[in-house]
This record gives structure tokens, C-alpha cells and sequence, in this order.
């Protein structure tokens, strides 16, 4: 019975009428600080990884980007697809060995 | 107000007993994290496989607002157009327009990062997913660059039937996946927690094959235009490192139902068939072993026929070569010749002939790192398969299969002075950018037979190229050493329908194989080539061509090939000093602090010799004072005008310079007064 009058008197708020109460309040401004900076860093801590997996999701784009990029560049690296480039400027890869010129200083 | 909480924590009981699905939503759990697979390079560090994720693009038109869909409809089909290529703008727009509620559109599929980053930015689909639509499901894919090159050996992974590289190294390249403990804490978004069993994922190693990816491309292109020429149903080419069994090239193309080629069997390491006359080196040497007989031995080709027991052997060239010795009989691939000398010395002893074959590493599986299905087939003397026609076929080629890897390792290992190695598809594994392990060379055999046997039959193979069956590849800037074949497919159904079979469905197999350059050996090359209907069927006009085309190209680009020319260099330097007076000859050459040796003399001849000037005694003076004429060859025209005036003869010249023409020849006599007429250059 006086458990239930103790919430109640909590709820009603009568708890903080009450002189003896008053002690008590930088303590609860304490705790109610503490709280709130709690939820604060949550919600910051939250963020930051939002931030994180948003970065992790460019970073793995750029990085298929650059993966693609470079499959493409080794199409493009191909002898033979050089060679079909340059035949229509009329030019051909030589059969000739090249002449090596070593040059001791 | 008691109700209400009674309420409040009888849904909470509810929820944590019988409804764990939402209950357990936020609780921890493990989630996998799977480990990147690694990818395969070229021997320079080309890429052959990578992974690389695709896309499949659908589109949610119905969520695109309308006024927005009128503006900007034209210049996202106009955008699609010009992105994949395959339909008109207006083609787009009536795509778009018709599938206007659409809420899942496919749109393409297979498409790669940069083509999404293009999707990405066209006008609605900008918006992202929500307002423009775009949907894109990502789908694991693992790319070769270079397609189909070497496609078959670099390998798919694949649930059935994996196969190349990707199958034999799937371990290596897998790497290990992770586990890590998860706490959702949002759509998408989790928060990684603490955990003692929380597994980092190892990233697969790297493979680094042997294939050159330059050779490869050289190769398949002279490949495809072969057999498009030749309208081949397949063919294969092998380029090996002779001293380490690299192999460099490896290019396997069949001919698809539309005409264009595949790489879609590996016939390489795979195909099982008779090698024909490349075998005939085999039988040579396993009697050049035994010592039955010399290659300067003489023997009859007879009419080009000669019948074992029920079956007529035939030589190629109708009519025969008459008597030729046993290495002519090579050089122009006699099958006559060949049958008759094995037969004859093996008839009887047949088990020591297949024992030579043996010791040449051609009966014993390759053991390669590239999985292949094993038919090897060597028939074995006394077994139920073993017949009197057996020897002699066998030694041109036939009653046996091999692939086309296993008869170049042989002849790679005649390259390499005996020593046969295994061929090697891969060289190192790397992790980081570090190598991990690195393989080294495997040797087989270190002698499939005797050095001395080697150095007699090497200018054999050398004259297959020079005067033989392959002399249209003969050329002037290497020396190719090989043996060529025309090996005729099904050759026992020749022999029991051979007109029907000739007449419809004869089919013929030319291959070459061989080395260069053939006097010091680097690259060892099989070129084979699979029914060719037209332009030619023989091994020498068919197969030995594509082989020049890639070892041309090769010869011309592997730099290690070639000597540097300072030597040369060096020589030429030495400039040009003519006949003369000795002491302006070793002034000159002092101060230009050219290396020379002089004997005493007044007058000098100069000649180059080891890298110096050496001024030989020129007996001038003496000639002219006992009135001989001396040799003016190569002395400058003044110098020759004063000695020859000074001696009282009369002189008429043309030209300047050293003189190239005197009128009166060395050692004749002259008087006061005789005219000599001297021309110089």
C-alpha cells in the first residue's frame, strides 16, 4: 500500500512539494544531465556509423570503378587491339628484331 | 492507470515468449562476412581474372512523378540509346512510355559499374531510388579481361564442372570468410559489437600463371585466321619456356554452328589423338639408343608401299624416294622407311622398343596442375590389342594417343639437351602484393636419352625446316628446328572401306612441332590443327605457317633473344686509315688516341685487327730503288703521285682519295720516263 502511494506520490509529482525532497534535486538534475548526454552520444554514435556505411558504400564504388575501369583499360591494352588501331593509320607490327645499343658510361 | 501498465507489461511478456521474431530483431547476432577472392595475373602482371560484380537494372516507373516523367522521358531514353547501343531513342521512349506503371521493368542485365554510375546520373533516374525508380541488383561476377584468351586454362568456377585455373587453385584463391557479431540498429544499418568469436575474413592469395598475355594474343590471332582460312574445325598451339616449361601460350579455338570461334575445350592438354609422323623422332631416337642403326644408313622406300602382314604402309609421295639414308627418310617423313627400320630391328624384341618410349617420359601421365581426363594410350606387346601391324604404325605415329602437351614436352626436353620438365601453368602465389611462394622448375626426366643422340638428330630437325616437309617457313633471321605431321583421323577404317572413305569423309590432322632458335633453344612451340577442308592439308602447309607467324613475332619481341651490338660497335669505330707515310699515320692516330701497333718503316699499310690499328711494313722505297713498281692499292693519291715522280716516272691520275687502279702492275720494271696512269675513289 504505501509502495503504491509512493509511485503515485511520484507520478502526481507531490514528491517534489515536499521540503525534505528538495536535498535531493541536484542529484536528480544530475542524473537528468546524464541522461540526456547519454542519449546525445547515442544519437551521435548512430550517426557516425550511418557516416561510416555511407563512406564504406562509396569507397567499395569507387573501388568497382576503378576494378571496371581497369578491365576495360586491358581490353584496350590487347596487341591486337592496338594493332586494329593503328592499321588504318597504314602502319603494322614489324617483324624485325629490335637493335640493342648498350651504353656503358 | 494500473490497468494500463498491467496492459503494457502483459504485451511485453507476449512478445519476448511468443513472438521472438520481433523480440530477437535487435538482438546481437553473427553475421558472415565473406573474403574477398583473389585474382589471377599474366606473367607481367596483366589482369586474367578479377571479380567484379554486375548488375541487373529494373526500374519502378510508377513511382516518377508525371509532370516530371513528360519533361525529362525523351532525354533519359535519348541517355539510354547512347549508353548500351542496342535500341534508338525513340525506341526507348516508346519502351518507357508503354511500361509507364510498371513497377518492376527490366531493363538490362550484366551491367557493369561504369555503365551504373552512367545510369546513375541521367535525368530521372538522378533521383535515386525512391523518386526516379532505379533499381539495381547486384550479382557476383568474376571477369577476364582479355575474353576469350586463354579462357579455358585461366578457368570457371562454377557449381558443376569447375574448370582451369579457378578449379585447380579455388582453395588458394578463396581465401577464409569471417564471422562478425551484429547489432542492428537501423534499416541497413548495424553497429559491430565485441565478440571473442568474431573472425576476421583472409583475403584469397593471387595467382601468378606463366601466360605471357602479348604471345597469347599473337598466337590466337594467327590461330583463328588459319583456321578460318583453312575452314579447320578446331585447333590448338602451345608455346613453352624451353629451360623452365613456362608455358607461355596456350590457345585452344573450336569453330561455333554460326561460324565464329570459342575457346570452349581445352584440346591442348585434353584431346587424346594420334600424333602421326611428330612421333617419328621418338622412333629415331630409341634406336639411335639402342645403336641398331646410324643415320647415314641407307634404305629402300621401294615404290613408296610396303605391306606388313595385311596392311600396306605408304610414303605420302606417290611412287616413293627410292634409296635414301634414314636421316633423309626423317628430314622427308617416310613413313616407308621409318616402319621398315623399326620393325626390323624391334619385330622381335617389341617390349624394348615401348620400354625406349617410356624412358622418353610418353607413356606416364604429366601430372599437371590443370585437371584433364587421362586416355594416354600406349598399346602394350603381347596384350590382346597388340598385332604384327602394331610396331610399325606405332613408330609413324598411329596405334597410340597422346595430347598435343605431351608430345611438345617431349620435344621441349630434345630443346633442352635431354632434360625433360614439367610444364607449369602457374609461377608464384602472392598475398599483399608480396609474393608467398614461388614454384620452381620440375624435372621430370633429367635424361629421356643420350646427349649424343641429341647432337646427331638435331640437324635433322633442323633440315625438316631447311630442305624438308616445312621448308616454306624456312627464313634467314633464326633457325627453326622441328617435324611436322599430316596425321590422318581414323586410319583403320581407310584400310577396311578405303574407297567410300576417301571419297566422303577423309580427314586429316597436321600439326608442327618444334623450337627456336634451334641453335640455342629458348621457346618451343605445337601448332594443330583439326580437319582443315580447304587450302591445304599437310602439317607443313597448314600447321608450320601459323607456327612461323607466332615464333616471327616472338623472335621480334622477346628482347632476350638478341645481343646488344656493342661489340660492333666497337669495331666499327675503328675508323678507316689508309696506306701512307708511316710517321703522318701514327701522328694522326696519337692524337686521336686510337690504339695501333707499327713496325719501322717508312712507308706503312694499315689493317684492322683486334680491336687496333696495326701498321704493317710497306716495302715502298725498296721497290722503287731497284726499279720494280710497287703496290699503290689503298695509299692516298698524293702520297703515290710524289714517291712515283720522285722516281722519275711520269704520272696521270684521276680522282682523289686511296687509289683504286694502277696501269703498271706490282713488280714490273720501269725506266726514267714511263708513264703510269693511277685512278683513285
Amino acid at each position: 500500500m504505501s509502495n503504491n502511494r509512493s509511485i503515485l506520490s511520484v507520478l502526481k509529482g507531490g514528491f517534489f512539494t515536499k521540503k525534505e525532497s528538495q536535498n535531493y534535486f541536484p542529484f536528480l538534475f544530475l542524473i537528468i544531465l546524464l541522461l540526456l548526454l547519454n542519449i546525445r552520444i547515442s544519437f551521435n554514435a548512430e550517426s557516425l556509423i550511418r557516416q561510416s556505411v555511407a563512406l564504406e558504400k562509396e569507397i567499395t564504388s569507387l573501388r568497382l570503378t576503378y576494378i571496371n575501369t581497369k578491365s576495360e583499360l586491358m581490353k584496350v591494352y590487347k596487341r591486337s587491339a592496338v594493332e586494329d588501331l593503328v592499321n588504318a593509320q597504314g602502319l603494322s607490327t614489324s617483324n624485325n628484331p629490335p637493335i640493342i645499343i648498350d651504353y656503358n658510361e | 492507470m494500473c490497468g494500463l501498465a498491467i496492459i503494457i507489461v502483459m504485451k511485453i511478456l507476449f512478445i519476448q515468449t511468443l513472438q521472438p521474431q520481433i523480440s530477437k530483431i535487435n538482438t546481437p547476432s553473427f553475421i558472415p562476412l565473406s573474403a574477398p577472392r583473389g585474382n589471377i595475373f599474366s606473367d607481367n602482371g596483366s589482369l586474367l581474372a578479377i571479380s567484379m560484380p554486375l548488375y541487373n537494372i529494373y526500374l519502378d516507373l510508377s513511382v516518377i512523378e508525371e509532370n516530371i516523367f513528360i519533361k525529362e522521358s525523351s532525354l533519359l531514353a535519348s541517355g539510354l540509346s547512347n549508353l548500351f547501343e542496342d535500341k534508338s531513342t525513340n525506341e526507348y521512349l516508346k519502351f518507357l512510355k508503354s511500361n509507364r506503371n510498371s513497377k518492376y521493368l527490366r531493363l538490362k542485365h550484366k551491367v557493369t559499374q561504369n555503365e551504373l554510375n552512367v545510369l546513375k546520373s541521367l535525368p530521372i533516374l538522378k533521383l535515386g531510388k525512391n523518386k526516379g525508380g532505379l533499381i539495381a541488383e547486384k550479382r557476383a561476377n568474376r571477369e577476364n579481361p582479355f575474353g576469350i584468351l586463354a579462357k579455358r586454362t585461366i578457368g570457371v568456377l562454377r557449381n558443376s564442372n569447375p574448370i582451369g585455373l579457378e578449379r585447380a587453385y579455388n582453395k588458394t584463391l578463396s581465401g577464409l570468410d569471417g564471422l562478425q557479431l551484429k547489432q542492428k540498429i537501423g534499416k541497413n544499418l548495424y553497429r559491430d559489437e565485441d565478440s571473442e568469436l568474431n573472425l576476421s575474413p583472409q583475403a584469397g592469395s593471387d595467382i601468378v600463371s606463366t601466360i605471357n598475355i602479348d604471345m597469347q594474343d599473337m598466337a590466337h590471332q594467327a590461330l583463328s585466321t588459319a583456321l578460318e582460312r583453312h575452314d579447320a574445325d578446331w585447333g590448338t598451339v602451345i608455346l613453352m619456356e624451353v629451360k623452365t616449361g613456362h608455358v607461355k601460350v596456350i590457345a585452344n579455338l573450336k569453330k561455333n554452328k554460326n561460324g565464329s570461334f570459342d575457346e570452349n575445350y581445352n584440346h591442348a592438354i585434353a584431346k587424346h589423338s594420334e600424333p602421326g609422323s611428330t612421333f617419328k623422332l621418338a622412333s629415331i631416337l630409341a634406336g639411335l639408343e639402342d645403336s641398331f642403326f646410324k643415320l647415314s644408313d641407307s634404305i629402300d622406300t621401294e615404290d613408296g608401299t610396303h605391306k606388313f602382314f595385311d596392311k600396306t604402309m605408304r610414303d605420302s609421295k606417290k611412287g616413293g624416294y627410292g634409296k635414301i639414308t634414314l636421316g633423309e627418310a626423317f628430314v622427308k617423313s617416310s613413313n616407308v622407311a621409318i616402319s621398315k627400320v623399326i620393325n626390323k630391328y624391334y619385330k622381335d624384341k617389341p617390349q624394348l622398343f615401348i620400354d625406349r618410349i617410356y624412358k622418353m617420359g610418353l607413356c606416364t601421365p604429366l601430372e599437371i596442375e590443370l585437371p584433364y581426363p587421362n586416355s594416354l594410350l600406349v598399346k602394350k606387346p603381347g596384350s590382346n590389342e597388340w598385332f604384327g601391324t602394331t610396331l610399325p604404325w606405332m613408330s609413324i605415329g598411329y596405334s597410340l594417343r597422346l595430347t598435343p602437351l605431351h608430345m611438345l614436352t617431349f620435344y621441349n626436353a630434345i630443346a633442352n639437351q635431354g632434360v625433360m620438365v614439367k610444364p607449369l601453368f602457374t609461377s608464384s602465389v602472392m598475398n599483399g602484393g608480396k609474393i608467398i611462394y614461388e614454384k620452381n622448375i620440375e624435372v621430370i626426366n633429367p635424361a629421356i636419352c643420350s646427349k649424343s643422340s641429341i647432337d646427331k638428330i638435331l640437324p635433322f630437325l633442323v633440315n625438316v625446316v631447311e630442305e624438308g616437309t616445312a621448308k616454306s617457313i624456312k627464313n634467314k633471321k633464326y633457325k627453326i628446328a622441328g617435324k611436322t605431321s599430316t596425321t590422318l583421323l581414323d586410319y583403320g577404317r581407310v584400310e577396311v572401306d578405303r574407297e567410300n572413305y576417301q571419297k566422303n569423309i577423309k580427314k586429316y590432322q597436321p600439326s608442327f612441332i618444334g623450337f627456336f632458335p634451334a641453335e640455342n633453344p629458348k621457346y618451343s612451340c605445337i601448332v594443330l590443327v583439326n580437319n582443315p577442308k580447304k587450302n591445304g592439308f599437310y602439317g607443313g602447309d597448314v600447321a608450320a605457317p601459323i607456327f612461323k607467324e607466332i615464333s616471327d613475332k616472338v623472335f621480334a619481341s622477346d628482347i632476350s633473344l638478341h645481343q646488344p651490338i656493342d661489340d660492333e660497335v666497337e669495331k666499327v669505330s675503328l675508323p678507316f686509315v689508309s696506306n701512307g707515310f708511316s710517321y703522318d699515320l701514327q701522328n694522326v692516330l696519337e692524337k686521336l688516341d686510337i690504339p695501333f701497333k707499327s713496325q719501322q718503316s717508312k712507308w706503312s699499310v694499315s689493317v684492322k685487327k683486334n680491336d687496333q690499328i696495326n701498321l704493317r711494313l710497306r716495302n715502298i722505297n725498296q721497290d722503287l730503288n731497284s726499279n720494280q713498281i710497287p703496290s699503290f692499292y689503298g695509299m692516298i693519291i698524293s702520297d703515290a703521285v710524289f714517291l712515283l715522280e720522285n722516281a722519275g716516272l711520269q704520272v696521270s691520275f684521276k680522282g682523289k682519295g686511296k687509289i683504286k687502279f694502277q696501269s703498271l702492275k706490282k713488280g714490273m720494271k720501269f725506266d726514267l720516263g714511263t708513264k703510269i696512269n693511277l685512278i683513285a675513289s
